[in-house]
């Protein structure tokens, strides 16, 4: 069986059957963003290898449990690396020096769509659109938004982490939430 | 300017908890903060929805990070470890008497851990306690906190080992259902009715599960302990059903 061919869903449910290559197929597609999250939040490359194996893990041991109207399945494995890492920056008390998140560089919206299934190509599209968004941020709020989603800090520990005062810091965090839904809502323009 | 103010500074005659509803979708408001809005969304449809849509701009936002790879020794990892389940699943035909006799432990295995943990913790405070009589110092003792079923789950057991100082504590659960993809349990730390999150965890298919405590106090602060089940990812205040508890 081609597992590249399969849509989401449909690997979940083989991975539910215990289909160990449907596993591997879903590795394949979501490896590297699972990873990503992980290394934005813990910083430290060995721990969020450790965290992408335990998520993938996790899909193995939940799959049968796993409902199409609780969101997309990128979101799922997302929802569930966030939370692992921050669990182990927390108990681990990682705290890393560098408050930077790795963000995208935008691609133009005319960039040729990967052209091997729906799946992929509806991956890449929310990808740029999501990039396109991001991109418009100031860089304040990007760096706000990005400190609270992907480490968890509150507004006190961000305003503590920057040296910005804390109402600043909540502002920075309202305006952006509510200009990158907005921009998520709308019709992106280059 | 408005954002400054606080929740608790919403007008009776504000209708909505609009501006505080990017900050809940994060969930980086205070526990005050968290509480008040939770409860004007429970009352609250148009908020819900608001809410919704913050969420769902949010779940977003790793599909715009730079991708980095692991790895490539990490899908065989993986592949190894998802196999060797499998094969366990499955199970193994002809076992010898020693692989019988693991077998024995294996399946006894929650249980038998949880009597392996209490004989191993109070034999750690034993060990503890004669090293500082010995040395002279204080011997301030671990704690050891059994956790009840509720009545939504009787059969649930758990307890919690608190370091001396509190800094630290060790939570072992056994017995609980395992939940949806949807769903985890949630465990909450109670001080002046207050709750704060320690965590959230999931179990395996025998229902047992171990983790680290993490809270923002030490957790000989804390008057009791309690666990619900909550969405995946857990929520900022208890949402759902109680199914362990005890008083610390």
């Amino acid at each position: 069986m081609d597992y590249t061919r399969c849509d989401d869903k449909t690997l979940i449910t083989l991975i539910a059957r215990a289909d160990e290559n449907a596993l591997g197929g879903l590795y394949d597609r979501y490896s590297r963003l699972v990873y990503s999250v992980a290394l934005n939040t813990i910083a430290d490359p060995a721990r969020a290898e450790e965290i992408t194996q335990d998520v993938f893990v996790r899909v193995w041991e939940s799959a049968k449990t796993y409902r199409a109207e609780q969101g997309r399945v990128a979101t799922w494995l997302t929802s569930i690396t966030r939370n692992r890492a921050i669990d182990v920056y927390r108990r681990g008390r990682v705290r890393h020096e560098n408050l930077h998140i790795s963000w995208e560089e935008i691609e133009s919206l005319n960039s040729p769509a990967p052209q091997n299934v729906e799946a992929e190509v509806d991956l890449a599209q929310r990808q740029r659109r999501v990039r396109w968004a991001v991109a418009q941020l100031p860089e304040d709020q990007k760096q706000a938004l990005g400190l609270a989603f992907f480490q968890g800090l509150s507004h006190l520990e961000i305003a503590d982490a920057l040296g910005e005062p804390l109402g600043t810091v909540k502002t920075r965090i309202r305006l952006g939430m509510q200009k990158l839904r907005l921009l998520l809502q709308s019709e992106p323009q280059e | 300017m408005v954002a400054d103010r606080q929740v608790n500074e919403m007008r009776p005659d504000e209708a909505h908890a609009t501006e505080w509803l990017p900050a809940y979708a994060l969930n980086i408001l205070t526990e005050e903060e968290t509480t008040q809005v939770a409860e004007h969304l429970a009352i609250c449809p148009a908020c819900q929805a608001e809410l919704h849509l913050y969420q769902a701009a949010a779940d977003e936002l790793p599909l715009a990070l730079a991708q980095a790879a692991p790895r490539p020794a990490l899908k065989a990892r993986l592949m190894k470890e998802i196999h060797s389940r499998q094969v366990k699943a499955v199970g193994v035909p002809n076992l010898t008497f020693w692989q019988r006799w693991a077998g024995f432990f294996r399946r006894g295995a929650p249980a038998w851990a949880m009597a392996l943990i209490m004989v191993l913790a109070l034999g750690n405070f034993l060990q503890w306690f004669r090293l500082n009589q010995a040395s002279g110092r204080d011997a301030t003792p671990m704690r050891v906190v059994a956790l009840a079923g509720t009545k939504d789950a009787t059969q649930a057991i758990g307890t919690l080992v608190i370091n001396p100082t509190g800094e630290y504590g060790s939570l072992v659960v056994d017995h609980l259902v395992a939940l949806d993809a949807g769903h985890q349990y949630q465990v909450w730390l109670i001080k002046d009715g207050k709750r704060a999150s320690g965590g959230v965890f999931s179990v395996n298919p025998d229902g047992y599960a171990s983790l680290e405590l993490y809270a923002p106090l030490p957790l000989n602060q804390y008057q009791s302990i309690g666990i619900t089940i909550e969405p995946v990812g857990g929520s900022p205040g208890p949402t759902g059903v109680k199914v362990l508890g005890g008083d610390l």
